[in-house]
């Protein structure tokens, strides 16, 4: 799972999770679906993911 | 020694992997690399590519050179003190001394799904026992379509859980909210509510298991998405000789016992590369 550090030190700061758990973890602008995107709380479609098979024939 | 990008970048590198024949390691994935901000250079004459990804101030290759087309003599080259990753069974000069990295789990999924006999007695009782507890099921949605807050919440909630022993949090983040490189989908019950998070990617030989990031404080979530995900590789592998690498056990004794209960196919060891 994941990979082994290449950085010396390290460690999680507490200031990042705060930062995923409360909504403030700047992102890059999805490339795809950003108008798919659901707000919280707004209800899903039931839908099928496609798998995304073609990310893997790199 | 000068050195220029690559042309092609990633892609480049990708495609002087899979002509060569190398076995790829678990690193050895676009979208892992695109995740790490590593880039794909070359030597000024064009004759040796390499990847190498800005560490503290520096950069460092993170696999063996290899040959570009224009280099019909192959050969072996001492172009880089340390090389952060082995190819297994390509070959490096003698002056490299090896260190052990981590190991690379290689699983059949289609044996790992129909969890016969008594080698898999133990995954088979424990990835059932989520659903049996909670009654629950869980379907695949592409996380670009789920709520961002609840996806950055859950994978708060998990690092915050594994922070004692979390390994390169950066790439994992990078990988599944900013470059969109890899397959990223989210695990939503039937209540709406976001369990888990799967990060996959492949190349030419492997599907690789990633990330997984499950809700903490329930017991045998992660067994059973572990079960979702390897028949979901069974699909995507497409009838096709493509075992599943589910990577090493970054330095965790117990990720190692249980890696090892689910019976790879192989357990290989990966190397850091130091001159003597």
């Amino acid at each position: 799972m994941g990979g082994k550090s290449r950085k010396s030190g390290g460690g999680v700061s507490k200031q990042l999770i705060n930062q995923l758990k409360y909504g403030n973890y700047q992102v890059n602008d999805a490339p795809v679906a950003n108008d798919k995107r659901k707000k919280k709380g707004e209800p899903r479609e039931d839908k099928k993911s496609t798998g995304g098979f073609g990310l893997l024939d790199e | 020694m000068k050195t220029k990008r690559a042309p092609g970048g990633l892609d480049y590198w990708m495609s002087r992997v899979g002509a060569l024949h190398v076995q790829p390691n678990f690193y050895c994935a676009k979208a892992f690399l695109a995740a790490t901000g590593a880039e794909c250079f070359m030597t000024e004459d064009e004759m040796w590519t390499f990847v190498l990804e800005p560490v503290d101030g520096e950069r460092i290759c993170l696999f063996p050179p290899l040959p570009t087309e224009r280099n019909r003599g192959n050969g072996l080259v001492e172009l880089f003190d340390t090389i952060w990753s082995d190819f297994i069974g390509y070959p490096v000069a003698g002056c490299y001394q090896r260190e052990f990295l981590d190991y690379q789990y290689i699983y059949n999924q289609r044996e790992l799904v129909r969890m016969k006999g008594p080698q898999y007695a133990t995954f088979r009782k424990n990835s059932r026992k989520w659903p049996a507890r909670t009654q629950l099921k869980l379907e695949w949605a592409p996380l670009s379509e789920l709520p961002i807050e609840e996806a950055q919440y859950l994978c708060g909630e998990w690092i915050e859980r594994h922070s004692e022993d979390l390994q390169d949090h950066e790439t994992m983040l990078n990988y599944i909210f900013n470059t969109y490189c890899g397959n990223v989908e989210g695990l939503v019950d039937n209540y709406g509510i976001l369990r888990a998070i799967v990060g996959w990617d492949g190349n030419h030989q492997f599907i690789n298991f990633r990330y997984c990031i499950t809700q903490p404080d329930e017991p045998f979530l992660e067994e059973y998405v572990r079960l979702l995900f390897y028949q979901k590789s069974y699909v995507l592998a497409n009838g096709l000789y493509r075992f599943v690498n589910d990577g090493g056990v970054v330095d965790s004794e117990g990720l190692e016992r249980f890696k090892d209960r689910l019976n790879p196919v192989y357990k290989l060891k990966t190397y850091s590369l130091k001159k003597q």
